[in-house]
């Protein structure tokens, strides 16, 4: 016999069932074409971001494609960038979409250390059908994961540098 | 406090409070994994090493926390056996009527704090050593036993050390031979030995204050000078 009084009983249930329910509701298929679609694009500006470097031969890019595996979205392959820059290398990876807190991570790890970029909302009073929608990538990092930093051109440029060691 | 004694330190209490936490420790680790599912911000009672986990990485966070809990619990256990074989010695030490006794005296006449008395080598745990070798009517195959037991105890110690000193070196030890469970058994099997040392060879009982297998609602102990019930 439970030792949980009756109303925690039911309160418990209703919980269990509203979670199962929100899963349910949720469109996986249209949730991975959209994640795809987040990481494909971001990598395509992070390219052209780099693009004068990758012209003139200073960075050198190589593209190859990881397979990742999540409960609910399955077994799918993702673009991965690799940017080396003489003998160090920059690693763009994506993780998943399926995480505490947002909607997408991707890492990103060089010789002096390691970033997250999340695909999240930073309107906290955004309803939870629209945080989604309404997600853009930010920069966090693993030691300090409560502080975002907006991920735009200057930022990205900034990170490389920061992990690249350049200037140090 | 649940251990703020010595005589509340009973194995069984220690090992149901590592329980209680451990299963606390589930349905948090089944919250957060509901909680990739839905896109929630993580809460302010989770750990922010937990804010963008995959479910993989929360997995390997909770057996991290897991393994620090089992950790600690059998540092309690392990730091409470000392603390029982210490006052045990303490209350033996008062008398020279038996050969463990006159050792132990020796030991702590040594001494002006009663902390400094060692506790392995060429103290404690090695007066009962050579109590057993040397004077103890216990046939040889229970003899060899609670020598082994000591011993044992004496290996555990190096843990008990690694972790109270804050683990600044490297131990050469698996940290997976030290499960609470482990440790519980080895602990409870060193007691009976000593209790069945002390019955068989008429010495004072074995730390008679401290039982196991009570729980804690049932141990007394002594509060500004009376005894009550927790």
């Amino acid at each position: 016999m439970s030792t949980l009084s009756f109303d925690e009983q039911i309160r418990q249930h209703i919980k269990a069932q509203t979670a199962i329910q929100s899963e349910q509701a949720i469109d996986w298929n249209n949730r991975l074409v959209w994640w795809r679609l987040k990481v494909e694009e971001l990598l395509s500006h992070m390219k052209q971001w780099l693009s004068p470097l990758i012209a003139d031969g200073t960075i050198r890019m190589h593209q190859d494609r990881i397979q990742i595996s999540e409960e609910m979205l399955g077994s799918y392959e993702l673009p991965h960038l690799i940017f080396t820059f003489g003998s160090v290398a920059l690693r763009i990876k994506p993780v998943g979409s399926v995480i505490i807190g947002a909607f997408g991570r991707i890492d990103v790890e060089g010789p002096q250390g390691k970033a997250m970029l999340i695909l999240v909302t930073d309107d906290d009073d955004a309803p939870p059908a629209q945080r989604r929608e309404q997600a853009k990538w930010f920069i966090a990092y693993p030691e300090q994961r409560q502080k975002l930093f907006e991920l735009d051109e200057g930022a990205f440029k900034q990170l490389v540098v920061d992990l690249m060691g350049v200037g140090d | 406090m649940l251990f703020d004694k010595p005589t509340t330190l009973n194995i069984d209490a220690v090992l149901g409070w590592n329980s209680l936490i451990l299963s606390s420790l589930q349905r948090v680790r089944q919250e957060a994994l509901r909680l990739t599912k839905a896109g929630d911000p993580l809460p302010e009672d989770m750990p922010s090493e937990l804010n963008y986990a995959s479910p993989e990485e929360i997995f390997a966070y909770f057996d991290s926390v897991r393994e620090e809990v089992d950790l600690s619990t059998a540092f309690v256990i392990i730091a409470s056996a000392e603390a029982r074989l210490r006052l045990d010695a303490k209350s033996r030490a008062k008398y020279t009527n038996n050969p463990l006794s006159t050792h132990l005296n020796k030991l702590y006449q040594k001494v002006d704090q009663d902390w400094k008395v060692p506790f392995k080598d060429d103290g404690i745990l090695d007066a009962w050593k050579y109590y057993l070798n040397f004077h103890s009517q216990l046939p040889d195959t229970d003899k060899r036993r609670a020598v082994s037991l000591l011993g044992d105890l004496k290996s555990t110690l190096a843990i008990r050390h690694w972790i109270a000193h804050g683990r600044y070196w490297d131990l050469n030890l698996s940290i997976k031979s030290f499960l609470p469970a482990t440790v519980a058994r080895s602990m409870k099997r060193l007691y009976r030995q000593l209790q069945d040392i002390t019955d068989h060879d008429g010495l004072v009982a074995f730390n008679p204050m401290i039982r196991d297998n009570i729980s804690p609602s049932t141990v007394y102990h002594k509060v500004s000078g009376r005894y009550r019930s927790d």
